[in-house]
């Protein structure tokens, strides 16, 4: 019974942790530009397409496809705000919500003209292994996507902080019109945020690619995730996109082993409700001002 | 005598003669006679969650829309609708077609879709041939133009655990305990509770243990699997989808947990492509309980080869195999009909007795409640990366393999 207990307690951790990693382009994007990114969950399947594809087709390791789903997807993010998105930033919350929804069905289209509706499994190794920690079986694919969770959380902080560029990042987040008003180069800023944004999304999703098969119709179910995951951890929060994913985690995890499993996702909203009315800014988020 | 008397052939005899050369000779033409052109009606989940299944049944109505031409030289325009997935989309997909002035209709893969579709059926009294759709519902509504190749929920979990006992009462070391993970939507619910009765009913000599349901948009199935293990079964019996069957095998493997036996009844995994892509190696052995083609069937290879001529990269599996065998009822009803008017197909449909061209089952014939009385499963396994039959033994491919291979010895 202790191992059974001690196996569900890593898994929770470590999809807890995946779960982050799939939070955490989200976070970043509406933590400087104030505004959600719907299109989120397209982009994480995006990245999975990617991860599949590298395997599938050319044989390329997870962590190497991450790398290239995350740089094709910042130069798309980039694009995409310099192009469309930034017209929208000043705008009413309910018109940029259809703007991100319209991207949205767009990028599952053109997945769905390209790949079609099959779902494509991963062949990578990863999807089989574990490492066997004592009694404790760790999933090797889950333990990577954490890991460079953890590994992307520190570079980026280590950005924000050390960084010119991310001083200037933090500067806008701030404060966008006294940015402008010092001379902060705000549209550069903002594209290239939403082009972090986009890339962590890509680069989770080929992260996760051997745990979940690519398929067009996920993007809403990821959408979802995150948002569950950001609102309780607390929008615009690096630390908090990992610990609201942690905290999801394991309460699917422990809700499966001690309720039924059927209520896992029950339980998870159910969670994010009592957030909602105890903590509204969630474990993590900055105080409205 | 009446020759000696008179002529020996007077006039009556000559219209008689003449009558019944012109009878002779008009027979053959009136027996070959084209039937008329007929317009059928596909609702399938084409788009969506279900596309997978969806598109496979599209492939297996298109090919068996040629080959009922060629067989009965039924000219037959198919009209395919998409139900995008959603139950209550059946309606609105049978009402377009009815419209469009299709004559009958096929469908719906998915119960609920099934029953909404059936629904305008019968108020615009268009027959509807439903290739796949296992609740009980689809027939027990007193529907009069449905008729169902497909059979109940129940009548598939029987039939499977009678295979699943012949299995473990002919083998050494049989499992002592079994677990089910099943779905917990309608599909699964209904499954786990006719399988629990059936288990009963039937005393199979294994054990059940527990039942663990789990959603069917569940991300990670770790820790269900990590309580199957720890129920001490020795037996997995599963009622899943393709991607939980993958998720589920993948989870067996990493927790490094070896049932001896992997079955899975009125479930998918086994008989679909995805399956082994996802798998390899590791797919071999599980089984599962569906229907299927007759392996031995008269023209069931020519027609696999021109399937697999049509569709390079895809199987014909038993989404497309159901979706082809509804198409030649419906060929065969219109060849009998000798109409193409829906009142006089249903009626022809009411009296059908076809053997099965492609699909595993007894003569097709439909009761009084549109069921069909022959439908039949067969056992499937997965060996070297594709499905083979291994039950019933009449029409095995190969004697089942058992236990299964542990997976860290593959």
């Amino acid at each position: 019974m202790l191992t059974l207990w001690g196996n569900v307690l890593a898994s929770g951790i470590l999809m807890g942790l995946v779960y982050g990693i799939i939070a955490l382009g989200l976070t970043i994007i509406f933590g400087v530009i104030r505004i959600v990114n719907f299109a989120h969950g397209a982009m994480v399947v995006f990245g999975l397409y990617v991860g599949y594809c590298a395997g599938a087709w050319w044989g390329i390791p997870t962590i190497v496809a991450a790398v290239g789903a995350g740089a094709l997807l910042f130069v798309f993010g980039y694009g995409l705000e310099t192009l469309v998105v930034k017209r929208f930033v000043t705008r009413p919350h309910h018109i940029q919500f259809i703007l991100f929804i319209g991207i949205s069905l767009v990028l599952s289209g053109a997945q769905l003209i390209a790949f079609g509706p099959d779902p494509r499994p991963s062949v990578s190794h990863l999807s089989f292994e574990t490492i066997a920690v004592g009694p404790i079986r760790l999933d090797l694919a889950r333990l990577q996507a954490a890991t460079v969770a953890a590994v992307m959380i520190l570079a980026l902080a280590g950005f924000l902080k050390y960084s010119t560029f991310g001083r200037f990042i933090r500067a806008a987040a701030d404060n966008r019109l006294g940015g402008l008003m010092v001379g902060l180069p705000i549209p550069k800023i903002y594209a290239t945020t939403f082009g972090i944004g986009a890339a962590c999304a890509g680069g989770a999703g080929a992260l996760i690619s051997p745990l979940f098969d690519a398929q067009p119709f996920l993007a809403v179910d990821f959408t979802l995730l995150a948002f569950v995951t950001v609102i309780v951890g607390g929008l615009g929060s690096f630390v908090g996109a990992l610990v609201g994913g942690l905290t999801i985690g394991l309460t699917e995890a422990f809700a499966a082993l001690l309720f039924a499993p059927s209520l896992k996702s029950a339980l998870s909203y159910g969670l994010l409700m009592i957030v909602l009315i105890v903590r509204p800014r969630g474990f993590f988020g900055a105080k409205e001002t | 005598m009446t020759s000696l008397k008179g002529p020996l052939i007077n006039r009556r005899v000559a219209m008689k003669g003449a009558v019944g050369l012109a009878a002779a000779t008009m027979a053959p033409w009136v027996r070959a006679a084209a039937p008329p052109p007929v317009k059928v009606g596909a609702i399938m989940p084409s788009s969506g969650i279900l596309a997978f299944p969806g598109q496979s049944c599209v492939r297996g109505i298109d090919l068996g829309a040629k080959f009922a031409r060629e067989r009965y030289g039924v000219d037959m325009t198919v009209v395919h609708a998409d139900t995008q997935s959603k139950p209550e989309n059946g309606r609105i997909a049978a009402d377009s077609l009815i419209q469009q002035g299709c004559n009958v209709l096929i469908g719906a893969w998915d119960s609920g879709a099934t029953i909404s579709a059936l629904q305008a059926a019968e108020a615009a009294k268009i027959p509807m041939v439903v290739h796949i759709a296992s609740a009980n519902q689809v027939t027990s509504q007193g529907f009069t133009q449905v008729f169902r190749f497909y059979p109940p929920a129940a009548t598939i979990v029987r039939q499977s655990l009678a295979e699943m006992k012949a299995l473990v009462t002919s083998v050494n070391d049989p499992p002592k305990g079994a677990v089910v993970l099943h779905l917990s939507n309608t599909m699964g619910t209904s499954t786990a509770t006719s399988l629990d009765a059936a288990w009963k009913e039937l005393d199979l000599p294994v054990k059940l243990l527990e039942y663990i349901p789990y959603d069917e948009k569940a991300r990670d199935l770790s820790v269900e699997v990590a309580k199957a293990k720890a129920s001490g079964a020795d037996a997995l019996v599963s009622v899943t989808r393709v991607n939980d069957a993958i998720m589920i095998i993948r989870e067996c493997i990493k927790q490094a947990w070896n049932p001896k036996l992997i079955f899975s009844p009125n479930g998918n995994g086994v008989p679909d492509k995805a399956f082994y892509d996802a798998l390899g190696k590791y797919a071999d052995g599980a089984m599962s309980s569906n229907l299927w083609y007759n392996p031995k069937g008269e023209d069931a290879r020519t027609i696999v080869d021109r399937f697999q001529s049509t569709y390079a990269n895809e199987w014909l599996d038993a989404n497309s195999g159901c979706a082809f065998e509804a198409v030649q009822i419906v060929a065969d009803a219109v060849v009998r009909a000798r109409s193409a008017v829906s009142s006089e197909i249903c009626a022809a449909l009411k009296a059908t007795d076809l053997k099965p061209i492609l699909m595993y089952s007894g003569p097709i014939k439909f009761d009084a409640t549109g069921q069909n009385t022959g439908a039949a499963v067969t056992v499937l396994q997965a060996k070297e990366s594709k499905p083979h039959v291994v039950g019933p033994d009449a029409i095995a491919e190969y004697k089942a393999r058992y236990p299964l291979v542990p997976f860290e010895k593959r």
